[in-house]
């Protein structure tokens, strides 16, 4: 909205300004990640962390039935190996190194995991919408589930590679701000 | 500009098309709605949004209430606004039939709540608190306590909140310090101070339930001593009319960026006397009750960061239709007429950052709302525990990343 987006004769500031509360009360966002890794991953054997991933592997499995899905398919099945591994090497470095070291990253994983569930739901939209194009519906609904993919495909492109980045810093235990010291501030 | 709350369009997608709402007609607490209701319910949302918060949207933002010493003022039209909710039934349309709920699936309840947040910032705010204080009650406060105070909350007639943040505890809620100590007739009283306690004051309802956590004298250090309450800001006659003042003093209000239609307070408990309080199940078990609320309202939190990522997406969008600046790189000719600011790639591709955002997040916190109600309605229990599973994990996901992402 350039300019216009950032007085307020439009909401949209106060839109901006009424969020900003969302990632701090009913817990911060670090303290949500520490609780996914340190209660929500490891209980149960990892119950809820391997029924996640049976309903992602169920969407793929679902999703190999349309073609011009393959390449996002392909791409969260990546993602989805990314998820394990970088999980794998958390919860040892959690068991074998300095705890504290080992948590340091912690929102970077709830941010990896987080991508590839938002991605994982963009590709059951995905499904939907196909499905219902096939159907040749209305020239306005054309127009909504051709709006849904493309959604998808940015989704995909531009913000699924970021897991990437994070995976790295997570895998190799990066301790650039456990290492930090308060008085370097 | 008039711009659509919601994207209708899209809403319906999620519901009927990506995830079967209609479905749940089958399932017996749902057995006397259809699709057909569950529109009902919530065109009467987006009927009392329009009518009665999106006027007000702006003044709640610029007039922020105010404390005299004794009284809080609130943009007086939110009173009316909320009523409206309440009487309509939309307030506790998830509660059972016999609480005076209409049995809605959460998910068509957070469809329509949605017009709410949207047109009323926070405004409804203190409904939520409400619902998620009266559901904590329901399961674990005794059949007394469930009489007293849960039935008032579904009427609307009460209000709740939750009390847990201290000037010296917030995220750390071990350290508490507010004090419990147990009278001969079986209740406690109680002293402290809270503070950030939305709701915790106004004139919007008759009373003002507090739930809050409280550490009984001699109780463990650390979070395994901490015992939950309910304090109420009047106690209740025999009758159940409105009796004497609690002692929940308001110490002030504080400013808030944003949300500033919902009053942030710092509380009081108990100056003199002790403010009397009835201990919810046992005690030092208090965090683990809270954990039921805390839970519920993590679900909220996602909610209303992603209904606001749509609004704002929504708006982006009416806009940047409408807006005629500029021409595109190809063009060479200054006298040709300027393209909506829509045709430029790069506003494309924040669009498209935005609808990606937006409709993710609504799909994800809806997600997380079908499995809240099917770990309770799911045809076997089975289904029940899958669902309980899968939500319980992806609690702290579903709060944060529409959170994050949702701007």
């Amino acid at each position: 909205m350039g300019g216009h987006g950032y007085i307020n004769e439009h909401p949209v500031e106060m839109f901006y300004r009424d969020n900003r509360l969302n990632p701090i009360h009913e817990g911060t966002t670090g303290i949500q990640s520490l609780d996914l890794l340190t209660r929500k991953v490891p209980m149960n054997k990892m119950q809820g962390y391997k029924a996640t991933l049976h309903e992602i592997v169920k969407t793929l499995d679902e999703a190999k039935h349309y073609s011009s899905l393959q390449p996002m398919t392909e791409q969260l099945s990546e993602a989805l190996a990314t998820l394990s591994t970088t999980t794998e090497a958390v919860l040892t470095a959690m068991a074998t190194k300095n705890i504290d070291l080992a948590l340091s990253n912690s929102v970077k994983y709830l941010e990896l995991f987080g991508h590839v569930i938002i991605a994982w739901l963009w590709l059951k939209q995905s499904i939907v919408a196909t499905k219902a194009l096939a159907e040749k519906p209305h020239q306005a609904d054309v127009h909504f589930y051709q709006g849904k993919l493309q959604a998808a495909q940015y989704f995909y492109r531009f913000e699924l590679p970021e897991i990437n980045v994070w995976s790295k810093l997570l895998t190799q235990t990066d301790s650039t701000s456990f290492d930090m010291q308060p008085e370097w501030f | 500009m008039p711009a659509t709350l919601m994207n209708e369009r899209d809403l319906e997608f999620l519901l009927y098309e990506l995830f079967d709402s209609e479905g749940l007609i089958t399932r017996e607490r749902y057995q006397d709605h259809d699709r057909q209701t569950f529109n009902e319910v919530i065109n009467t949302a987006k009927t009392i949004a329009e009518k009665h918060f999106l006027p007000i949207r702006q003044k709640l933002d610029t007039e922020q209430p105010t404390f005299d010493g004794t009284k809080v003022h609130i943009v007086p039209e939110l009173k009316t606004a909320i009523s409206a909710v309440i009487e309509s039934g939309i307030g506790s349309a998830t509660a059972d039939y016999d609480l005076g709920g209409m049995q809605v699936p959460p998910i068509i309840a957070s469809a329509a709540g949605a017009f709410l947040s949207v047109a009323g910032g926070v405004g409804m705010g203190y409904n939520m608190l409400t619902t998620a204080n009266a559901n904590l009650l329901q399961a674990h406060g005794s059949d007394e306590l469930i009489d007293t105070w849960v039935k008032p909350m579904r009427e609307g007639r009460f209000m709740g909140t939750m009390a847990m943040t201290e000037p010296g505890s917030g995220s750390g809620l071990g350290d508490l310090i507010t004090k419990a100590v147990k009278g001969d007739d079986g209740t406690y009283r109680i002293s402290g101070n809270k503070i950030y306690i939305s709701g915790g004051d106004h004139d919007l309802s008759e009373n003002i339930v507090h739930l809050v956590l409280a550490r009984i004298q001699g109780a463990p250090k650390g979070v395994k001593g901490i015992s939950l309450f309910v304090v109420p800001k009047f106690l209740l006659n025999d009758d159940g009319s409105i009796g004497e003042d609690n002692e929940v003093a308001l110490a002030g209000l504080f400013h808030k960026m944003g949300g500033r239609a919902q009053t942030s307070t710092a509380l009081s408990f108990g100056e003199k006397n002790g403010s009397v309080g009835y201990l919810v199940g046992e005690e030092n078990c208090g965090l683990k009750y809270m954990f039921h609320m805390m839970n519920e309202a993590r679900i909220m939190v996602g909610t209303g960061a992603a209904v606001i990522a749509v609004a704002g997406y929504q708006y982006s969008v009416d806009y940047a239709k409408n807006r005629p600046q500029g021409r595109l790189p190809s063009c060479k000719d200054p006298l040709s007429p300027m393209v909506n600011i829509i045709e430029h790639a790069d506003v494309k591709r924040m669009l498209l950052a935005q609808k990606a955002y937006a409709e993710g997040a609504m799909a994800l916190v809806l997600y997380g709302t079908q499995l809240s109600d099917d770990e309770h309605t799911a045809d076997t229990e089975e289904l029940r525990q899958h669902a309980h599973t899968l939500l319980d994990f992806l609690t702290p996901i579903i709060k944060t990343w529409p959170s994050e992402y949702g701007h």
